[in-house]
């Protein structure tokens, strides 16, 4: 809000300097957003906190605060309102109030005005803070606004359409459905049933708290005018106004809640004004219809609980020098004060009010920092919060670069799931671009669209993200809000150069990955009959032949596979793509199911290799299932460390080299026995499938 | 005896001139190998008579011993220079680029919330977390923001489509800050306490550089008897000295953060202003101004907890006192790691994410 330093001035004496004024301002009670030198004047633009525009949205008002503030002197200087005897306002109007969201309606009536350009001095007040001059009376509703902070509007009363000959009717009601409005500035609204309006026998003539209406405007030719100050209900003024989307001078103060007291000084004010630079006469006793409150509210105060709670030690007499300088009057009981606070400082309700103004006021900079009394109990380490790190820390250990995103997805991430994953999505009501306008089901389609960039500016970028999925539970309706979330880790490797690589790339790294944290026996299922909540929607992106579920014993962790080649065509992917995505909050439990330790066995491991031949579409797990199905607990570790096609392999086969560890913890193996387990797994494999052959 | 001096001296000059292994090699074969001269001799003792041979006998042998030793001491001075000569030839440039590791980088929102948790963790305060959708409740309501306050401009939200058949029935919303988790820990645990939560906040906002949808807060509560105003300024001058003294606290290497180029000496100023948050009373802004600036940068909000956020969390606000706090992670990493624009912490190029 734009206030103006000559304008204060008249209010406060021996103010300072306009550049001590912002820094009282800014230490003591509101950041101002910017000082303009206009003329011989300086023009502030202060951010007036929402809890303080009742009392200081007028330059009355934060000249008093700079006022308290600064320990000067605030001059207050109350008008001298000369009524007529021979007309009085019942005479002349009626105010009727049939909708609640209107707390105080107060109308005054002036005749024989002379409508005219205002006197330089008005014009230059309101210009200096960007207001256009209209003529005397508007320009005088104005001034009074911008001095008290109470928004007052003026109808030309011969306008006003009224059943009656004698008097006008004001009714203060809701819209009807659908009403329509000409604003003053000829803008067509259309009301509904929760916006209130001022309204004579015809129509709506203004829309309450917010725009006055075309028909009723005043003009050069008007001679009686009403005066309107009143009150309204702010969620209703702050509803109307954000769904019209008319925010005003008036919409901005009366949504953040006046005081119904101000509205019945305010006019008195705009009368005399008026009067002194329009003639006229004033109707004797303003129309005052609502409800009245009193001008003083009364709050316990203790000083020892403010020194507490602020920890300065403050003495009485310069927190009563405070309060005095706001304008709250003290009456000292036994213990604590009865503080006695005027009714414009809407935001002051409990002693805690209270205490922020001592503290403000004395000054934080004043405060010195003091540690906490008290014992400090050494905080715990969340388990989940301590692995989740850990996996951070393995997930870039491997290779991956972490990326955060948005949670925010559109339709064409979305595109990518399959329809029965697309069935829960939550949608926003607001989004701020229909390309975020769903919450993210999947960490996939993200990162893979974050891929899709990066190859743009890289051969082999790979990427992780820990970060939540969102969507409506589908086995038990949500109880509470986290039942909507999931936490996810998904991984990205993206590869330009070697096209087949992508998906071997990525199941090196995710095996690394898994060791590293202690999960060694994580197996990779793609018979695939058991789609869950992190697999389902995203084994439809894959290359139905190179995917595969991530297990542990049966808990499904994740999946992982290479991009669908239809997908990779149509997000024109430069180069081959794999994606794994996991659930992380299995992930966490599997590994602190793991966290024990396992002693090292003090004997020595005996190594051993071997190698077969098996027909090329073999699945290496099968061989693998039964070599350590029957190597037993002396058989620790099995390794293929080659797969090979070609020169010396028959035709349609391939040859499997393995790497063998046994090792027991009871004793040193000999030879014989390695070899009797050795003998029972080429067994085994010889007997399990006529088409394979053990190379001896 | 004559020979065997004569042969000494002839040995002797032989291995002092033997210019590498091999030359040295061909000097033991010729006096001590299988038919070496000196092998001749000790062989020959045999067919001498017994005076003779223990006259020549133990000078051949001692001979035997100086020779081999000094062809021991010989050849390790070879090796020695020969390993010399090699290793100089492998010389590498330490100014050469090292090989490339296949090590990824962490976020550098992590290396944030990383120094940020493990601080406030040395100050006695657990990180705790909480659901990114929230009820309109927890998000406003029980934070002392009904639905008709002005301040509820403050935070533009978005709202969730919600069907009937949804079973919460609240209005759902993404929250606006990490402020409700105060509401949610304090119903389910009981004072002292001290938390910090970071995660994800999102506002509806027309995003610029400074300015994006969706960000990082870390929210601060202490709670106890007799908790000031004073208390918190001394957590929180505590906090921001460590956070941008620190050169990046972990494995994160800082560069050119605002710590850079500094003594260790001048001190963080911080100030706190008024201000107005419905939760907290008295509010406050928290500012600081690194040493050698004159401008001051506005960097969190804070305040005394309001006995309504008490009472909404079903504690007795007479009995308790505390403050809260919540700050912009986002803005204090990009201020520590100078990124100039916010929209790039959601980035996906390698060459911002290869940097940190």
């Amino acid at each position: 809000m734009k206030f103006s330093y000559k304008w204060l001035k008249e209010r406060i004496s021996n103010i300072p300097k306009p550049s001590s004024v912002v820094d009282l301002l800014e230490m003591h009670a509101f950041e101002v957003e910017s000082i303009q030198k206009e003329g011989d004047d300086f023009i502030f633009d202060i951010d007036i906190l929402p809890n303080r525009i009742s009392d200081c949205s007028g330059h009355r008002g934060l000249a008093k605060e700079i006022s308290a503030i600064a320990g000067l002197k605030f001059k207050d200087k109350e008008p001298r309102l000369v009524e007529s005897a021979e007309v009085t306002t019942k005479d002349a109007i009626e105010i009727k109030i049939t909708d609640k969201g209107c707390v105080l309606y107060n109308a005054r009536v002036l005749d024989n005005i002379k409508v005219g350009t205002s006197p330089k001095w008005l014009r230059m007040r309101l210009e200096a803070i960007g207001i256009n001059s209209i003529n005397n009376i508007v320009d005088a509703a104005n001034y009074v606004m911008l001095d008290t902070g109470q928004p007052l509007h003026v109808f030309d009363y011969d306008k006003l359409v009224s059943k009656r000959k004698s008097k006008k009717l004001i009714t203060v009601r809701g819209a009807k459905k659908e009403e329509h409005f000409l604003s003053l500035d000829k803008e067509q609204y259309k009301l509904s049933v929760e916006d209130i309006v001022i309204a004579d026998d015809k129509s709506a003539i203004a829309i309450a708290g917010i725009k006055g209406g075309k028909r009723p405007e005043v003009d050069q030719k008007t001679k009686i005018i009403v005066l309107e100050s009143a009150t309204f209900s702010r969620g209703r003024i702050r509803s109307t106004s954000q769904r019209l989307n008319l925010i005003t001078d008036s919409s901005r103060r009366f949504g953040a809640g006046l005081d119904p007291n101000l509205s019945k000084k305010a006019i008195d004010e705009l009368a005399v004004l008026i009067q002194k630079i329009a003639e006229g006469r004033i109707y004797s006793g303003a129309l005052s219809i609502g409800h009245k409150f009193p001008e003083i509210k009364q709050i316990i105060f203790s000083s020892d609980k403010a020194r507490s709670v602020l920890g300065a030690n403050i003495p009485d007499d310069e927190i009563k020098n405070i309060f005095t300088g706001l304008g709250f009057g003290i009456k000292p009981k036994i213990k604590n004060w009865v503080v006695e606070v005027p009714s414009v400082r809407k935001d002051i309700e409990i002693e805690e009010d209270l205490i922020e103004e001592v503290g403000r006021i004395y000054g934080y900079k004043k405060i010195k920092p003091v540690r906490a009394r008290g014992e400090v109990v050494s905080a715990k380490i969340d388990q989940d919060i301590f692995f989740r790190e850990k996996i951070r820390d393995m997930a870039r250990s491997v290779g991956f670069d972490e990326v955060r995103l948005y949670s925010f997805v559109g339709e064409k991430e979305l595109s990518l799931l399959s329809l029965d994953a697309r069935k829960n999505v939550l949608e926003l009501k607001n989004p701020s671009r229909s390309e975020y306008k769903y919450l993210r089901p999947k960490l996939t389609p993200s990162i893979l669209m974050g891929l899709s960039e990066a190859l743009k500016y890289a051969d082999n970028p790979m990427f992780f993200e820990i970060g939540r999925v969102y969507r409506k539970p589908e086995l038990k309706p949500a109880k509470d809000t986290p039942d909507l979330e999931r936490s996810h880790i998904a991984f990205a490797v993206g590869n330009r150069i070697k096209d087949e690589e992508s998906f071997l790339e990525m199941k090196g790294r995710i095996d690394a990955f898994f060791e590293s944290l202690g999960l060694n026996d994580v197996w990779y299922d793609d018979s695939f009959q058991t789609p869950d909540e992190v697999t389902g929607g995203i084994a439809y992106m894959l290359h139905p032949y190179r995917f595969a579920e991530i297990k542990r014993g049966n808990k499904i962790l994740g999946i992982v596979g290479e991009i669908h080649p239809d997908i990779r065509d149509s997000l024109k992917l430069k180069g081959s793509v794999s994606i794994c995505e996991l659930n992380l909050s299995v992930l966490l439990s599997e590994i602190e199911s793991e966290k024990e330790y396992r002693p090292i066995s003090r004997y020595p491991a005996v190594m051993r290799d071997l190698a077969l031949f098996v027909p090329a579409e073999t699945k290496i797990v099968n061989v693998q299932d039964i070599i350590e199905n029957i190597g037993g607990q002396l058989l620790v570790d099995v390794d293929l460390f080659d797969i090979y096609e070609g020169e010396e392999v028959p035709e349609g086969k391939k040859n499997l080299a393995f790497k063998f560890v046994f090792q027991s913890h009871d004793k040193t193996l000999s030879d014989e026995e390695v070899k009797k387990v050795m003998d029972k797994i080429i067994k085994a494999l010889e007997n399990s499938d006529p088409s394979w052959e053990v190379r001896k | 005896m004559q020979d065997l001096k004569k042969l000494e001296k002839e040995a002797e000059k032989a291995i002092i001139e033997a210019a590498d292994e091999a030359v040295l090699r061909d000097v033991e074969i010729k006096f001590l190998g299988r038919k070496g001269t000196l092998t001749s001799v000790l062989r020959g003792l045999k067919d001498l008579s017994e005076k003779k041979r223990r006259e020549l006998g133990p000078k051949a042998n001692t001979l035997r011993v100086k020779l081999e030793t000094s062809i021991g001491e010989k050849r390790y001075d070879l090796r020695k220079k020969e390993l010399n000569a090699r290793l100089k030839k492998e010389w590498i440039d330490i100014s050469r680029p090292g090989i490339k590791t296949a090590q990824g980088h962490l976020h550098p929102l992590t290396a944030s919330l990383r120094e940020i948790t493990s601080i406030f963790h040395s100050l006695g305060f657990d990180a705790v977390v909480g659901p990114e959708i929230e009820t309109e409740w927890y998000n406003f309501d029980a934070l002392n923001i009904p639905s008709d306050h002005p301040a509820r401009d403050l935070w533009d939200t978005f709202w969730l489509r919600q069907d009937k058949k949804s079973a919460i029935k609240e209005k759902l919303l993404l929250r606006t800050h990490t402020s409700p988790v105060q509401i949610r820990f304090m119903g389910k645990n009981q004072p002292p306490l001290r938390i910090i939560v970071p995660g994800k906040v999102f506002r509806n906002d027309a995003s610029d550089a400074t300015h994006d949808i969706e960000f990082y807060q870390v929210e601060g509560l202490m709670v106890d008897k007799e908790i000031s105003v004073a208390n918190f300024k001394e957590i929180i001058q505590v906090f921001f000295e460590k956070f941008f003294s620190s050169g990046g606290g972990s494995a994160f290497s800082v560069k050119g953060g605002p710590a850079s180029g500094r003594g260790g000496k001048e001190k963080i100023n911080i100030r706190l202003r008024p201000s107005f948050f419905p939760f907290t009373e008295p509010s406050f802004e928290i500012d600081l101004k690194f040493p050698g600036s004159k401008r001051w940068l506005e960097v969190a909000g804070a305040g005394m907890v309001h006995p309504n956020v008490f009472k909404n969390s079903g504690l007795n606000p007479k009995h308790w006192r505390g403050f809260a706090f919540g700050f912009g992670v986002d803005r204090l990493c990009m201020m520590k790691y100078k990124i100039s624009d916010i929209r790039l912490l959601h980035s996906s190029d390698p060459r911002f994410l290869k940097q940190f």
